[in-house]
């Protein structure tokens, strides 16, 4: 049974991006590149939501340029063979091979996806994996702790989902970046999003 | 000249305590707990908050705190050795010996002892921890990362400032928590 995952890169006071939307603070060196490309690798389906996928989809044409260094063609190679599901009530149609467009993010339909995938699905971006994380379905979380605080922006972690972890590894990098990896506990079934908001 | 630290306990989204103001959700087992005293071990001075300062002047308070083990009596001869500066507004003595009240935090005050002590500093609390953050008065962070996601609490870093960092050290403990110290850029 696949799992899915989320992995973020996040600065020490929790954020993904800062207020002003930038994170190249956040930018892996090639040391941290090659290490998330190994842990990638085994990724069958990327989820993403809109945003997440319009930054992503830059792996489809760019990233294997002559100029470019060797974890970013293998991290290019990667994406584009994976399949990727964008969950977007806008979006017309799909910039990329593989990829398919989902209306509405169903946590039991998710889910299902999940338990009938081959290979391991993850979740990209913080308000999607919010989601996936508040409803229970999540599996393994891999932070990668940047050495900076900036003070505000968009939290890695959703607002108001508590949920215990069990620490599986850490890992340090030559640049001050610490890789935290654990598993999450999952709910029995998966939490609509109508059940949590009762809950409050 | 003596380093300010900033040591807490923290979720791993970056929380002190949780909305209803509890951190029971982090439970040093033993060798997180000799580690920590380890820590402070050397510190001359605690800089707290009232809150926190209440929190910890059990452990001069309560001798059956310090009578449970060979740990616990450590910690609290530790704790009882240093001297505690707590910021209030509305205390003005208390419960445990070489502990000094101010009505507010004073930046120069702190960097007039930084420059004067012979032993470091410990900042304690989020509230103190952002104001000595804010008046570039801290030289070092260090988080115990609990293996938990609270989703909504008390921030441990402070809002809206960009500080600059340098991993020193990381380890983890038995009980899934990370140590990490950081040192701060100037």
């Amino acid at each position: 049974m696949a799992d899915l995952i989320h992995a973020a890169i996040a600065s020490l006071d929790g954020y993904v991006a800062d207020e002003d939307g930038g994170f190249e603070w956040a930018a892996p060196d090639e040391e941290v590149h090659s290490y998330v490309n190994a842990l990638e690798r085994p990724i069958g389906t990327y989820l993403y939501g809109r945003r997440m996928y319009e930054t992503m989809v830059f792996w489809e044409t760019e990233g294997d340029g002559d100029d470019e260094p060797a974890p970013m063609h293998e991290y290019a190679a990667i994406w584009r063979a994976a399949d990727k599901v964008v969950f977007s009530r806008t979006l017309a149609a799909p910039s990329s091979a593989r990829t398919r467009i989902e209306r509405e993010f169903d946590p039991v339909a998710v889910r299902a996806l999940v338990d009938a995938a081959p290979r391991d699905v993850a979740v990209g971006g913080a308000e999607l994996a919010g989601q996936a994380l508040a409803a229970g379905i999540v599996d393994q979380v891999h932070l990668f702790v940047v050495p900076f605080v900036v003070g505000g922006g968009t939290r890695a972690l959703p607002d108001g989902v508590r949920l215990g972890l069990e620490l599986l590894d850490e890992h340090r990098f030559g640049s001050g970046v610490v890789h935290l990896h654990y598993r999450a506990q999952r709910s029995r079934r998966p939490v609509t999003p109508l059940e949590s908001s009762r809950q409050e | 000249m003596a380093k300010l630290i900033y040591v807490t306990n923290v979720s791993l989204d970056g929380f002190i305590e949780d909305e209803h103001g509890r951190f029971d959700w982090t439970e040093p087992d033993d060798e997180q707990f000799a580690f920590v005293t380890d820590l402070i071990r050397p510190i001359g001075t605690y800089v707290y908050g009232r809150r926190l300062y209440e929190t910890m002047a059990v452990w001069e308070t309560e001798p059956a705190l310090g009578a449970q083990s060979e740990l616990t009596a450590d910690f609290a001869a530790v704790w009882q050795a240093a001297d505690k500066i707590v910021y209030s507004t509305t205390m003005e003595a208390g419960p445990t010996a070489r502990t000094r009240f101010e009505r507010r935090f004073d930046p120069d005050a702190i960097l007039a002892r930084k420059d004067a002590a012979d032993r470091g500093l410990m900042v304690g609390g989020a509230h103190l921890a952002a104001q000595a953050f804010a008046a570039q008065l801290v030289d070092e962070c260090h988080l115990f990362v609990s293996p938990v996601i609270l989703g909504r609490g008390k921030p441990s870093l402070p809002d809206g400032q960009r500080v600059g960092l340098e991993l020193l050290d990381e380890r983890r403990f038995g009980n899934g928590v990370v140590y990490l110290r950081h040192r701060i850029a100037r």
